[in-house]
């Protein structure tokens, strides 16, 4: 009697556990998280293209009256070893997505959100870098360099809090 | 009396090893996470660091120049006439006087074969009659008025800080005249009188026709130059128009 009421409970296990070597059959759910991440990625990407393109072009743009974009763009610390900011942001967000991406596929890997969080550190430790630069330094406020620190700030705490609510 | 030896029911061993399985998981993550955070950190130390070796130092000083006339620079003979759309709160244009136009200038207009024109186009100000960029562009004719435009021109892009944020109101650019040695009464009356505002704003609209929407624009014998670019791409439009002009 008693063993046949634990025999449905391991039976569901077991489907639970086949339902988890085949990620793409799960809901939504479970992708939701990696997913939304990926969104902000590629949100953040068009933000660094974008100023990318301006740097490269040189040339001065009016920043829709909401700070001095062409300023910082164009200030010293716009570049490292002669790598526009812009660039390393292009390379960070593209593997933010692909970790992601990772993430979102393999959704029950341990290493994938890890390596997703530790970029995020990354890239939202040197954009409170490059804030402090511009508040404190230049004293001027590029607004597509601060949304992309609010992007780079928000995937950071998102995948942290993920990270330590996970089971 | 012997102590009852407690038996756990299979569920219960399930979910203790359960547990055991999220701790040993947990820990697992936690080591992942301290290696990423340690290399996350290292990653920023280093691109900061970088930056600060491979900082040089800033844009450097603007042009050095010979041959004055006005708003021209060079023999009023030379065959190439290069025409720069510029507004003074414009780091780009700075960029471009100290870099590839300065090039342009020793290699050929000193040689006599260009000249350059210096046009107004400020747009970046704020508007109204505190607009910075159109007050520097005032007071550079008011320096033209005393044959000091280029040394003004210069002193202006050095005293660059920033757009709109006062680093040409109407005190600083007398400052900036009166380091440059002009007579700072007649430059003072001429500045606060407004009498090339109505020219300066005519001749932003003259390059709005041309079609300019940034600066710098730049027109070699007709060609379109936009932005601080190397001074490969001037050399090469300059080569082409001294060869048409032959």
């Amino acid at each position: 009697m008693k063993q046949a009421a634990v025999k449905p409970q391991e039976a569901r296990n077991s489907q639970t556990d086949r339902e988890a070597s085949r990620p793409w059959r799960l809901s939504l759910g479970e992708r939701a998280l990696p997913l939304g991440l990926s969104g902000l990625a590629v949100l953040g990407l068009g933000i660094s293209t974008y100023l990318t393109l301006t740097h490269y072009a040189r040339k001065s743009i009016v920043c829709a009256g909401l700070g001095e974009c062409d300023y910082v763009n164009s200030s010293q610390y716009a570049s490292v070893a002669g790598i526009p900011v812009s660039v390393l942001g292009i390379l960070m967000y593209a593997g933010l997505l692909a970790a992601a991406l990772a993430w979102a596929w393999r959704h029950q890997s341990e290493a994938l959100p890890v390596v997703y969080w530790g970029m995020a550190l990354a890239g939202a430790g040197y954009a409170g870098y490059l804030t402090y630069v511009e508040l404190g330094i230049l004293h001027a406020i590029c607004v597509w360099c601060v949304a992309s620190a609010t992007v780079l700030a928000v995937s950071l705490v998102v995948s942290t809090a993920a990270l330590l609510l996970r089971e | 009396m012997a102590k009852a030896v407690k038996i756990k029911s299979p569920s219960q061993r399930a979910r203790d090893d359960a547990r055991r399985q999220a701790q040993a998981s947990r820990r697992r993550r936690n080591r992942l996470m301290l290696v990423a955070g340690v290399l996350a950190v290292a990653a920023v130390a280093a691109l900061i660091i970088i930056g600060a070796i491979s900082r040089d130092g800033g844009g450097g000083s603007t042009a050095t120049v010979a041959n004055k006339e006005g708003k021209t620079l060079g023999l009023a003979t030379a065959p190439v006439t290069l025409t720069a759309w510029e507004d003074f709160q414009c780091p780009f244009c700075k960029q471009a006087n100290a870099g590839p136009i300065q090039q342009v200038i020793n290699d050929y207009v000193n040689t006599g074969k260009v000249k350059i024109e210096y046009k107004q186009f400020p747009f970046l100000g704020n508007g109204g009659s505190k607009d910075e960029s159109v007050l520097a562009a005032e007071a550079s004719e008011c320096a033209n008025d005393q044959g000091s435009f280029w040394p003004y021109h210069d002193a202006l892009f050095d005293a660059q800080a920033g757009e709109n944020r006062g680093a040409f109101s109407a005190a600083n650019l007398k400052k900036i005249a009166a380091d440059v040695g002009l007579d700072q009464e007649a430059f003072a009356s001429c500045l606060d009188s407004g009498k090339y505002r109505s020219a300066v704003l005519a001749e932003k609209a003259q390059g709005d026709k041309l079609g300019i929407t940034s600066t710098p624009t730049f027109f070699i014998n007709g060609q379109k130059v936009v932005g601080n670019q190397p001074y490969s791409v001037f050399k090469d439009a300059i080569e082409k128009a001294l060869q048409a002009a032959q």
